[in-house]
């Protein structure tokens, strides 16, 4: 313990002036901000932030393990219905009820304290990580794809056909088409000067509680990319065969990623369903996935800040931007249309123009773009940019007395 | 019997786009997300052109009338999705061609992502339903009822990949595909133009999936602007199932899938309907695992 707890001071002692005072000034902005902002800014930014965890946690599959998911929203769901299931009144159990502060069974249905959820959502969207990983990870990175695509479109399926009289004949597990309704919120919380209750009415702890999350996971990813863990992922992504005669285990360590980005969302699941107070089938549908994996690649695929900086924008822009921008360009077309005949067709045509529904199409722009032109997204990672432009002459002769000092170790 | 003639007529529709799939695969080791959109996109191409040709009121379409209609809708849909198809390479799969392997899968979502959207801000969310170009008329094989409109769907799948058969193995485009879906490197030192080919697959597929959207239409009467995308991934589990990269075996992978899928969609209660998109899946994923070669295909070692 000792010893980690050294290595995350010298991690701190390692880093550059300027760069420990700009994270610190992200980090009090980032609590001030319900301060200056109204309640529907804060619901806004909650809902980014449960988005920047998932792509968080997208992102070590995707950026450190360089294993293309394309259902992870599938964990997302597992990890908001495990919140849902254990605590809400959806299994009643027909008995004298028992209640204890962690956890209350009985007719009322069963209420597991909040958390006591959150390492178990995160363990279950793990188990389903492994369960789903482990016959699927031994196949190559395309294959992978597909598979995980089909486990996406499978779980919101399965979800919904397993409710009140289903066609199996099993008892109501999931309530179908129908949403779970009423999940508990977390409880009060009431610390010295801290009094967070937690309403549908107040998003402010809800904000607060979220940002927790988010900066514990933070510095949890930013030890597992540098852990001897992480360094495997990179180096099976970089070659998967020379990384396996260097001793690494390919599939356990690619579960590892599979099985650790899958309990990030169970947290992102937990949130969002606690959140909400209700969880469906239809919020984890392939565009959610399409949107998490959107945020990694414009962040920069395997950039920490990048990621967190593509989960805000693309859930800012998916939930007000491109209201805004719709109501602008509409205006804009009501004014031109106004005018003489050329300028009254473009006006009639900025009129009609669907800015909101073509999400999808936004975010394959994206996607195709951001390949092209920029790989490593906005905010590249360094070691990945590296990786991408190599071999100028400056760079190489970088890489080369980096290594020699590596191996003199003279350091 | 009547399964099992749904299912051969949706394992001949399946196994034309899992063709597209399978020689994409074959060449480039790339899954082309945007196949199934490519797919719609013909349907939807042929759709106006049907309108157009034949009277929406009438049931009784006079033969000629009928040959004439989906003769056109055919070549159009074909000819476009086979441009759509060398577009889409072009732009987002050829700068790409020596990125790593992330890199191409993701611009084919992103394809597949703006070619939905279109065709959604082009048609609309609902079903777009066709006149009836072919007046039915049934027949009876071993005691059950089968249309003429399943009989061509079947008869026209069988001379597509004969036709296409012919044309892998006994044409010099044919045999240049397969030398570059073999060496890429030691192809283009033999002087073939690896690009072009690749160009030439991406036509051929696409015009495959072109159509074949045309008698997916003409079967069921009705698509919508995501049709494509599920039918792609059971088409997609039909090359899996028949050996990737492999031509026959996608032809058999698409008429088991159709069988499979409309024998569990019979099943009681309506439970096959609810439970078949699982269950094709769930295929998938034991294909992969215990025989991730397919059913033709022969075991290759991962090219360095």
């Amino acid at each position: 313990m000792a010893a980690r707890w050294h290595a995350l001071t010298d991690a701190y002692h390692d880093t550059p002036l300027l760069r420990r005072f700009a994270v610190l000034l992200v980090v009090v902005l980032a609590f001030l901000f319900p301060v200056f902002m109204g309640s529907v800014g804060v619901d806004d930014a909650t809902f980014a932030e449960v988005y920047v965890l998932l792509a968080l946690g997208l992102n070590i599959v995707v950026g450190f393990a360089g294993l293309l998911d394309l259902g992870y929203a599938a964990f997302f769901a597992i990890g908001a219905y495990t919140a849902a299931l254990l605590a809400s009144s959806h299994f009643a159990v027909n008995r004298t009820s028992f209640h204890s502060l962690l956890l209350t069974v009985g007719p009322g249905g069963i209420h597991v304290n909040f958390f006591v959820l959150i390492p178990l959502s995160a363990l279950v969207a793990a188990f389903f990580g492994i369960l789903f990983g482990a016959p699927t990870l031994r196949l190559r990175g395309d294959y992978l794809a597909i598979v995980t695509l089909g486990f996406g479109e499978i779980v919101p399926k399965v979800v919904e056909n397993l409710g009140d009289g289903n066609s199996l004949g099993l008892p109501n597990i999931t309530n179908g088409v129908n949403s779970i309704t009423g999940v508990d919120s977390p409880p009060n919380i009431d610390l010295g000067p801290i009094h967070w209750t937690f309403q549908t009415n107040d998003p402010r702890p809800w904000y607060y509680l979220g940002l927790i999350i988010v900066i514990i996971s933070v510095i949890i990813i930013y030890r597992l990319r540098d852990s001897r863990l992480g360094r495997s992922w990179v180096a099976i992504r970089e070659d998967e065969i020379a990384a396996a005669h260097a001793g690494i285990n390919i599939t356990g360590t690619r579960l590892t990623a599979f099985a650790l980005g899958a309990a990030f969302s169970g947290f992102g699941g937990l949130l969002e369903a606690s959140r909400l107070a209700n969880v469906s089938y239809d919020q984890f549908l392939f565009t959610v996935s399409v949107t998490i994996l959107t945020m990694v690649i414009l962040g920069g695929i395997g950039s920490i800040p990048g990621v967190i900086v593509g989960g805000i924008v693309i859930a800012y822009m998916t939930q007000t931007w491109l209201t805004t921008v719709a109501s602008w360009v509409h205006s804009l077309g009501d004014g031109l249309h106004k005018g003489p005949e050329p300028v009254s067709t473009i006006g009639a045509w900025l009129q009609s123009l669907p800015v909101t529904s073509a999400k999808p199409m936004i975010f394959g722009i994206i996607l195709v773009g951001i390949m092209l032109l920029r790989p490593a997204g906005l905010w590249p990672e360094q070691r990945r940019a590296r990786e991408l432009h190599p071999d100028t002459e400056k760079t190489l002769e970088e890489e080369q007395a980096e290594l020699y000092t590596v191996r003199t170790g003279e350091i | 019997m009547d399964v099992i003639i749904a299912g051969l007529v949706l394992g001949a529709l399946y196994a034309i786009v899992a063709l597209g799939y399978t020689m994409v695969y074959g060449i480039i080791e790339l899954i082309n997300f945007a196949h199934g959109d490519v797919f719609t996109f013909g349907a939807f191409v042929a759709i106006p052109i049907l309108n157009r040709l034949v009277n929406q009121n009438d049931f009784n379409v006079p033969v000629g009338q009928s040959i004439f209609a989906v003769t056109v809708s055919v070549l159009a849909a074909a000819a476009l999705c086979g441009i759509l198809g060398v577009v889409i390479e072009r732009i987002a799969y050829r700068p790409l061609r020596n990125a790593p392997r992330l890199a191409p899968l993701i611009t084919a979502i992103g394809v597949s992502l703006i070619l939905e959207n279109a065709l959604f801000q082009w048609q609309g969310g609902l079903p777009v339903f066709t006149p009836v170009a072919i007046s039915r008329s049934t027949y009876t094989i071993l005691g059950s009822p089968i249309t003429n409109v399943q009989i061509l769907v079947i008869v026209v799948a069988i001379l597509m990949m004969v036709a296409l058969d012919l044309f892998i193995n006994r044409t010099n485009l044919g045999k240049a595909m397969r030398a570059v879906a073999q060496d890429r490197e030691a192809a283009s030192m033999m002087g073939i133009n690896v690009d072009r080919i690749i160009a030439v697959t991406f036509l051929v597929g696409s015009a495959l999936a072109g159509a074949g959207a045309v008698f997916y239409l003409l079967y069921e009467g009705s698509v919508g602007y995501n049709s494509g995308f599920t039918l792609g991934l059971f088409a997609f589990t039909a090359a899996v199932l028949g050996g990737i990269g492999n031509i026959r075996g996608a032809m058999l992978g698409g008429i088991v899938i159709g069988l499979i899928s409309s024998w569990i969609e019979s099943l009681g209660n309506g439970s096959g309907t609810e439970w078949y998109e699982p269950v094709i899946f769930a295929t998938l994923v034991l294909i992969l695992v215990f025989r991730p070669a397919g059913l033709l295909g022969t075991n290759t070692t991962e090219k360095v």
